[in-house]
């Protein structure tokens, strides 16, 4: 058999340039940035710290501080660490381009100065014709520039300039040979013609002076900067929260330029060998490459630097291509690295501005994982088709999936993601999710690569390469945008306390299940929210099987682009399919089964009904998986898995409605297909297992003619009823108000040290801390007062714990100052009083821990005891007055609604009640010692019973219910008499 | 010292050396000269084989008479012009050698020991290329030979 012709699929090399090109034009971003914060001193360490970082705290405890105080945390960012805009960091790359541009020309003008024109050396005229037939042999519409080197003195030539007005440089040597070795001189010719019309002058020297341009403007200079803080910083108290990013950074140049000389000299030898080939094919001689290799030292490593293959492996690809068709390692890896620190360094920019959101991941993702796709998808292609058309196995994917995975990986942890101060992340068990991920996607680009290639009829296997790149395309992208917010979730952990969630749950929908289930929900959400925020999910999911099973649709005919490939290859016919039927009746029989289940469980309430559709679904894919034939395993088996899955959500649908059911319907055709996945290796592990066992082999089917028309008919409802979903949920996310559920996190307590405390407050002083106890302590009058109530309350809570009472009264009284001012500006002004003697306090508890002593804590009174009508005067009248209104609303709403109870009003009655108690505390003393005493009994039942009462309806719990409203009942009375005793009544309450 | 001598081109005289002893390499001396006596010295010193993208790879470094011819010419030429101008300036001129113009013509006739320096010269280029002593003196000959015989030069 001829050799097999190596154009079947596109080199593929094009797209590998492209990622370096990107590559280096996104990395520029974070130096160009960080070039423009300097200018400018940053203090954001003392933001954070003042936020109440604790440096030896760990990255998950630095995020609930920050997390927990955004406001301040922002303002005080903007007027400390102000962010250069928008605009300046994507100058790095204008720059870089413009640079690199005119590198471009002046490479090709630097190259010109050292060659002639060939009629310079060509006094009869025989070289010029010898190379206008080369030209015309080679068949390019446009002669290139020919020019000479007289000083290169070996039998070689190089192409340079652009692919528009390439230029043809040979070297003196090879003019010297031109008549003893003529098949040289066509073979050398026709190669460097070969890469003219391969259109590889442009990309090649493009690359060049990229990289030269980012080594010198960006990559140098940014390295210095490193290693100079590295070397400078050794005194910061804050050096150990710094190191690792400062050593990331370093070592991601070093990456950087690793990764672009053994990616580019891997593409520049792919494409020698297909500029070989390519002088091959227009008649150039073999013997043009015999020449002898010198011995090279460092063997295989030192081949991983060259540009050019070793002769002996040139002249074995002419009678070979197959090294053109292999999956190898390193590029599988480099692209992994590349595209990780492409998607990295986008996002990052995008976080830096506050432009992250769920659609933009998506956009961002969408190019990383076109670069990834493109590459790797191509590669396994070629693989797959080389070996069909040389009857060997093909690859099975797995092996390309584990390096580009851990490339991906290396990249996650040189580029610093999902760490602040830390060397890895907290829970780095789960980044080997990542390499997971990249084996289940190059597997499925290779089954999807061996059913196509035993399918398809046309002369050329491109057109099922790009559907299903594209495919492949977006489904790489999803995960990529997942990644960024569940990767986060699983190896960061979540900041938010699980209790606080529930109870913020309970709060929003009090009383909708049971404690177990809601419990469970709200444990899953953030994990669900991160499923259901990517945008093209379902799109992905339904790409994923639909776009396979177009292989059912193809009318059967011999394997066309066999013979296009290899000349005198024999008439191939295709390979046979599983019927369709097989590969779609699992799929209809789990989801049947299921909506058995969800008919019987009609009647359960919402949220238990939605939790049965989930448990439904999935447990439909799961059946259907494990049923689903086994050839071609993995598109068959999620095939299966989301038709079943789809057929139970319609059944819950058409019982309940869409739009109750919608919450689950992402994340439970997202978990069908992740189950799908993972039931499919299982089989396929399995199947190893037996096979390697017994020698017996399986013999394919007989082929049968099958009616396409029906198959067509069965995909196309399938894909369109799946897109649908998709669209819909698409759609009703977006009108969803993002985060309804997600509560304020709370902060996780920690203990800092002594000299964290005063690491910490002295910064809270700094970023204004100080100047706002100054402001609160001089406000005499109710503009100023007003005015230092708004700073306190934007502004951080002080943070040592012992200290944040005194701030918390300064706060409350301030803000009372400045609620009382317009109308009573006698009150206001008391108030204001009031919280410049808590200042005062929290100014010298301040200096205490400054001086290494522990503080006073406590609170100093609101001034003097009040005689009893200036008391009632001062706003206790009012609060009371407000507690007989609240309560009086909630009792008639429950008389009104007889017993159907609304818990949502409920809870607010309740909640109003809550904060009426909350509004009395620490109000002024009264100089009556009786009415202090009730007055204080008051306040603190009065909170009591309001939070009760909203804890009992979240927790359908009635007798405590009707606990909590008798004692509201008896506060009432409270409140009536000691409004009594304000009007000068002495009877005893 | 050569008041009433010829003067000949560097390129003249490398080109009727290697039209004896290499005629196949005659079109290097061609493209040297259209390059210019500089750019050429400049470039020699990085000449052979180079590695670059979409270059054909590493080959037989096969030019080896002309570098050989030129350099020894271009020595001789270049002792010549200093020898008449030997003094401080001179001296000054040295420590910026690289700036230095080539000198692009010999004055002839040259003195029996200019000669047998320029050959000495070509033989030793000869054994730095690697050449067999028998085709360096074979080379050394030509290019004395050249030098010595005033009526062999081009019009």
């Amino acid at each position: 058999m001829s050799r097999v012709d190596e154009r079947v699929l596109g080199p593929g090399t094009t797209v590998r340039f492209a990622l370096l090109l990107v590559l280096l034009v996104v990395a520029s971003v974070a130096p160009a940035s960080d070039f423009a914060s300097r200018t400018t001193e940053s203090h954001s360490w003392a933001c954070a710290l003042a936020a109440g970082w604790d440096p030896d705290g760990g990255d998950l405890a630095e995020m609930a501080g920050l997390l927990s105080q955004p406001g301040p945390y922002e303002s005080c960012l903007a007027r400390h660490a102000p962010r250069p805009p928008w605009w300046l960091p994507l100058l790095g790359p204008v720059v870089l381009v413009a640079a690199a541009t005119a590198l471009f020309f002046a490479i090709a003008a630097w190259k010109a100065r050292r060659v002639v024109p060939v009629r310079r050396v060509d006094r009869d005229g025989d070289l010029t014709r010898v190379l206008d037939d080369l030209v015309a042999t080679a068949g390019l519409t446009r002669a290139p520039a020919f020019v000479v080197d007289p000083t290169a003195t070996s039998t070689g030539a190089v192409v340079f300039g652009r692919d528009g007005r390439p230029v043809v440089s040979l070297h003196g040597g090879l003019l010297v040979r031109r008549h003893t070795d003529p098949a040289r001189f066509r073979a050398v010719v026709l190669h460097e013609l070969a890469h003219v019309r391969n259109r590889d002058i442009t990309l090649t020297y493009a690359t060049v002076a990229l990289w030269r341009v980012f080594l010198a403007l960006v990559l140098l200079p940014d390295t210095v900067w490193l290693v100079w803080q590295l070397v400078e910083g050794g005194s910061s108290p804050l050096r150990s929260s710094y190191l690792p990013s400062v050593t990331r950074g370093i070592v991601l140049a070093v990456v950087l330029v690793l990764l672009v000389h053994l990616a580019r000299a891997d593409v520049l030898r792919t494409r020698e060998v297909h500029a070989d080939l390519t002088a091959l094919r227009w008649g150039a001689d073999r013997r043009g490459w015999e020449v002898a290799d010198t011995p090279s030292v460092g063997g295989a490593f030192a081949e991983l630097w060259r540009t050019h293959p070793r002769w002996d492996l040139r002249r074995a690809s002419l009678d070979d291509p197959a090294p053109l068709f292999g999956v190898r390692a390193l590029p599988m890896f480099l692209t992994g690295v590349g595209a990780a620190l492409i998607y990295g360094s986008a996002w990052q920019y995008l976080k830096h501005y506050r432009i992250a959101g769920w659609w933009a991941d998506q956009v961002v993702a969408l190019l990383a994982s076109a670069l990834v796709t493109g590459i790797a998808g191509i590669v396994l292609w070629r693989a797959v088709a080389h070996a069909r058309l040389t009857n060997v196995d093909g690859p099975t994917g797995v092996r390309a999936g584990l390096w580009l995975g851990t490339g991906v990986l290396a990249g996650e942890l040189v580029g610093g993601q999902n760490v602040i101060h830390s060397w890895v992340p907290a829970r780095w068990w789960f980044l080997s999710l990542i390499v997971v991920a990249g084996v289940a996607f190059t597997w499925w680009i290779a089954q999807c690569a061996r059913l196509w290639a035993g399918t398809w009829p046309g002369r050329t296997l491109r057109a099922p390469m790009l559907l299903v790149l594209a495919a492949g395309w977006v489904v790489l992208s999803a995960w990529f945008a997942w990644w960024r917010g569940g990767g986060a979730l699983l190896v960061v952990g979540w900041p938010i306390d699980t209790d606080a969630m529930v109870a913020q749950f309970q709060r929003i929908s009090p009383g909708t299940g049971p404690a177990w289930l809601v419990r469970d929900i709200a444990v899953a959400m953030p994990m669900v929210a991160t499923v259901s925020k990517v945008p093209l999910l379902l799109v992905a999911v339904t790409l994923a099987w639909a776009v396979p099973l177009l292989a059912w649709t193809v009318r059967p005919g011999p394997l066309r682009w066999v013979r296009e490939a290899v000349a005198d290859a024999p008439e191939q016919l295709p390979q046979p399919l599983p019927p369709l039927r097989r590969v779609v009746l699992p799929g209809v029989l789990g989801g049947a089964l299921a909506a058995v289940a969800l008919l019987v469980g009609r009647d359960l309430p919402e949220l238990e009904f939605v939790a049965a559709t989930f448990v439904a679904a999935t447990a439909a894919a799961l059946l259907a998986a494990l049923v689903a034939p086994s050839r071609h395993r993995l598109p068959v088996v999620l095939a299966a898995a989301q038709i079943a899955a789809l057929c139970a959500i319609a059944v819950g649908a058409l019982v309940r409605s869409w739009s109750v059911l919608s919450p689950m319907i992402t994340p439970a055709l997202a978990l069908a297909a992740v189950l799908a996945v993972g039931i499919a290796v299982g089989r396929a592990a399995a199947r190893r297992l037996r096979r390697r066992r017994s020698a017996l082999s399986v013999s394919p089917p007989p082929h049968r003619v099958v009616p396409v028309r029906p198959r067509r008919a069965v995909v196309a409802v399938l894909a369109t009823g799946s897109l649908l979903t998709a669209g819909v949920e698409i759609t009703a996310d977006a009108a969803r108000p993002s985060g309804s559920l997600v509560p304020g996190p709370t902060p996780t307590a920690s203990a800092s040290s002594a000299r964290v405390t005063r690491m910490q407050l002295a910064a809270w002083s700094a970023v204004g801390g100080h100047a706002i106890l100054a402001r609160v302590t001089s406000g005499t009058t109710c503009d100023a007062a007003a005015t230092a109530a708004r700073d306190a309350q934007a502004f951080f809570r002080v943070p040592d714990p012992r200290l944040r009472p005194l701030w918390n009264t300064v706060v409350t009284r301030s803000d009372r100052a400045r609620t009382h001012c317009p109308t009573k500006p006698e009150i206001g002004l008391a108030w204001a009083r009031a919280a410049a003697v808590a200042a005062t306090a929290l100014r010298a508890g301040l200096a205490a821990v400054h001086r290494g002593e522990d503080p006073v804590t406590t609170v100093p009174e609101p001034g003097d005891a009040l005689g009893l009508a200036q008391w009632a005067d001062q706003g206790a009248r009012d609060l009371l007055s407000r507690f007989g209104t609240t309560s009086r609303r909630l009792f008639a709403y429950i008389d009104q609604v007889q017993g159907r109870i609304e818990p949502t009003t409920l809870t607010s009655h309740c909640a109003e009640v809550s904060r009426v108690g909350q509004d009395a505390q620490g109000f002024f003393r009264v100089s009556d010692p009786g009415v202090q005493e009730r007055w204080d009994a008051f306040v603190k039942s009065s909170n009591e019973a309001g939070s009760r009462c909203t804890r009992s309806i979240a927790d359908v719990d009635v007798a405590a219910l009707r606990t909590a409203l008798q004692e509201i009942q008896r506060l009432r009375r409270v409140a009536v008499c000691l409004e009594n005793r304000i009007r000068g009544s002495v009877d005893s309450c | 010292m050569t008041s009433q001598g010829e003067r000949a081109g560097v390129a003249d005289v490398v080109r009727d050396v290697v039209a004896r002893v290499a005629p196949e390499e005659i079109p290097i001396v061609d493209g040297l000269d259209a390059l210019g006596a500089d750019t050429a010295a400049r470039h020699w010193a990085k000449a052979g084989a180079r590695r670059e993208p979409l270059g054909f790879g590493l080959g037989d470094a096969v030019v080896v008479v002309t570098p050989i011819v030129w350099w020894a010419v271009e020595h001789v030429a270049g002792r010549l012009a200093e020898s008449a101008t030997d003094g401080v300036v001179s001296r000054a001129r040295r420590l910026f050698r690289r700036r230095k113009a080539i000198p692009r013509v010999v004055d002839l006739p040259l003195t029996p020991e200019q000669l047998a320096e320029v050959r000495r010269k070509a033989l030793e280029a000869g054994a730095r290329q690697g050449l067999p002593p028998e085709r360096s003196e074979e080379i050394a000959d030509a290019i004395v030979a050249r030098l010595a015989l005033r009526d062999a030069e081009p019009e």
